[in-house]
């Protein structure tokens, strides 16, 4: 297939601010090791032998030998079922539970949203309540007066905001928690499940809270059975089951394996062994890229491609697609190589996504092999050079006109 | 939020801590303190109000009680006025010490919320609990000195003897307070069954009636009944102008002190517990 540009289908998007940019490693924020942390299970004769001391107690395992770290500026993705140990974790990272054994390292102000609960009297008014919670986070009086305002406005109370929670909706309560727990820049965030409160308006604004916070440099662990939350949000992730952290890495390839995403089996056509893992390029050169595949019927395989990013707290997007095109007739070895002239990407790290298809019966590409983020098993596309202030560098030229008044 | 720190005094970096607690725990004591006193009245539309008016409205029905119905007087005593400030010289305090113990046994429980979301020593709720018997004790004893000047007493230096009393009160009940609260965790009838424990020990002590009333061989062992000791410590400076019994100092500095470190040790131990029940 030779000459196949990626001019024919390349769509561009233009986000600003410089995409997959590469950071020196921060320090860490949140370190645990060898976490474990047990529940004694208490009946009527248990209860004695605790209050009384003395005497061998039943426990259950809520945690087991967890690692984990953190680092400033990252948000690690916890999954997990219910019951999986992710509130516990939360909750001994956060130090409101004593860890059983192991031990647990926390650098900085720690904002714990591990449930919606007020955690509080109902009585209160919204005010008043998003007074203590600060107040009780050891804030000082005078930064609280000049939160109050910016978390009534977040939140959306009105007039509400000086009325008991008692009258509130749901979803109002949710409002203020949310506000009220993010309020406070430059935390560390534990995040249970609440991503997943509110309207579609108020989630959009949680979302945004929480970048600007992540940009702002804050840290932290989300913990939630939404998949689509984590690879919003996290670059890493892990799996926890039954207390144990049974799977770890980049969230793409943690969430496909959470699924369990059927792959496939790439029995008549694949992408041969020796593809690369890292294909590397420089920006606004032009550049071949050579993917060696294994053909092994004899009908029309169909070759796409895709470059995207991942930028956190805003999750994965397009940058280039190019579309399907039709390669290797005959059965056989081939290097597919891919010219792209200038190469429209500024410098960075990039996900490299390549697939092999057939036409179906209704004409739609059925996949035969995948090397994709989604499966975990993207390429990464390196592009070194002069750094730029967009992602992608489109052929585009200026003219500044004065208009005719 | 480990637990187990009763090293009396230790410096930890650059933070002191006396008894495991440091600055920033006394910051949070004083929180709890004013978020125990708001939530007690929230939503009343007096409010604040009736920490004063309910243990004054006790008083007073007490006064008019025992001064115009039952007539009480002390032995040799000429006036029925006389009785009522002695009984409410007793009465005060212990108002004060069923307050604190019955807002302390609940402390933990009752602010499940907080022990579930916030990382802090939660022994800072009982002990915030127990102090919340300050404001009975302050109501009552703005009414005993009312009382007093009323009957034509001089105000006197030696009333000042009841504040070392007054803190090896707090100490004293703060350790059964902690001790309690600990327990009602996990067995919850504690907190139901505290109010009859209380008025038992109420009449089982000399507070409604003098010491003498007692059987002779009651009251050789009644005279170290901790609360004896505690009204006697209020009735000498307020009605005799004496300071309080140095041996009845001493002695209820030992048992306050050894109340105080045991239900802190024993508060510690069980709340490594307290996620199983709360």
């Amino acid at each position: 297939m030779p000459g196949s540009s990626w001019a024919g289908g390349l769509f561009a998007t233009a986000v600003p601010g410089a995409a997959g940019e590469e950071k020196p490693a921060a320090r860490p924020v949140i370190e645990c090791r060898d976490l474990s942390k047990t529940f004694v299970v208490l009946d009527g004769q248990s209860i004695w032998r605790v209050i009384l001391g003395g005497g061998c107690l039943n426990g259950f395992p809520a945690l087991r030998d967890v690692t984990l770290q953190v680092r400033q500026g990252e948000f690690l993705g916890v999954l997990g079922r219910n019951g999986a140990g992710k509130s516990t974790l939360l909750r001994t990272l956060g130090g409101v539970y004593a860890p059983t054994s192991g031990t647990v390292r926390v650098a900085g102000p720690v904002s714990g949203i591990y449930e919606l609960g007020m955690a509080g009297n109902e009585l209160l008014t919204g005010h008043d309540f998003a007074r203590r919670w600060l107040s009780l986070h050891g804030t000082g009086r005078r930064q609280i007066g000049g939160l109050l305002g910016e978390i009534a406005e977040f939140a959306e109370l009105r007039d509400y905001f000086n009325n008991p929670i008692y009258t509130y909706s749901a979803g109002m309560k949710a409002r203020l928690f949310f506000s009220v727990a993010t309020s406070l820049p430059g935390q560390i965030y534990l995040i249970d499940e609440v991503l997943s409160v509110g309207d579609e308006h108020f989630q959009t604004k949680c979302w945004r809270r929480l970048r600007e916070r992540l940009s702002a440099g804050a840290s932290g662990i989300l913990a939630t059975h939404d998949w689509a939350a984590v690879l919003k949000l996290c670059r890493e992730a892990c799996v926890l089951e039954r207390g144990r952290i049974v799977d770890r890495g980049s969230s793409s390839g943690v969430v496909q394996r959470y699924l369990g995403l059927p792959q496939p089996r790439g029995d008549s056509a694949a992408f041969a062994p020796h593809l690369p893992s890292v294909y590397c390029a420089l920006t606004e050169e032009d550049t071949t890229l050579s993917i060696p595949i294994d053909v092994r019927v004899a009908s029309v395989i169909w070759f796409g491609c895709s470059v995207e990013s991942f930028r956190q707290g805003i999750g994965w997007s397009h940058l280039l697609q190019v579309e399907p095109r039709p390669i290797a007739p005959t059965p056989g070895l081939y290097d597919v190589e891919m010219t792209i002239s200038s190469l429209p990407l500024s410098p960075g790290e990039y996900s490299l996504n390549l697939f092999l298809s057939a036409r179906g019966p209704e004409g739609t590409l059925v996949p035969l092999d995948v090397r994709s983020w989604t499966y975990g098993n993207d390429l990464t596309l390196s592009v070194a050079g002069k750094p730029r202030e967009s992602v992608t560098i489109l052929p585009l030229r200026w003219r500044g006109r004065r208009a005719l008044s | 939020m480990r637990s187990g720190d009763d090293v009396f005094v230790a410096v930890r970096g650059r933070t002191v801590q006396i008894l495991g607690f440091d600055r920033a725990d006394a910051l949070r004591l004083l929180n709890f303190l004013k978020m125990g006193l708001r939530d007690r009245f929230l939503g009343s539309t007096l409010g604040l109000v009736w920490a004063i008016v309910n243990p004054l409205l006790m008083m007073g029905i007490f006064t008019f009680v025992f001064a115009f119905v039952f007539r009480s007087r002390l032995p040799g005593a000429e006036t029925s006025l006389s009785f009522v400030i002695w009984l409410i010289s007793g009465y005060g305090p212990w108002l004060a010490i069923s307050d604190s113990l019955a807002t302390s046994t609940g402390a933990v429980t009752g602010n499940s919320g907080l022990v579930k979301n916030l990382a802090f020593k939660t022994e800072l709720l009982p002990i915030a609990g127990s102090l919340m018997g300050l404001v009975p004790l302050a109501v009552s004893t703005c009414y005993l000195v009312a009382l007093l000047v009323l009957s034509g007493t001089r105000p006197s230096w030696s009333w000042l003897g009841i504040l070392p009393v007054l803190v090896l009160q707090f100490v004293f009940i703060t350790g059964i307070g902690l001790c309690l609260a600990a327990v009602n965790v996990f067995v919850r009838d504690t907190a139901l069954v505290l109010p009859n424990v209380l008025m038992i020990l109420l009449f089982s002590s000399p507070i409604f009636y003098p010491l003498s009333e007692f059987p002779k061989a009651v009251q050789g062992v009644l005279q170290f009944h901790p609360f004896q000791v505690i009204a006697e410590g209020y009735r000498q400076p307020l009605l005799h102008r004496a300071w309080p019994a140095p041996w009845g100092l001493a002695y209820l500095t030992i048992l306050s002190v050894l109340a105080f470190i045991g239900g802190l040790v024993f508060f510690r131990k069980l709340k490594g517990y307290f996620d199983a029940r709360i």
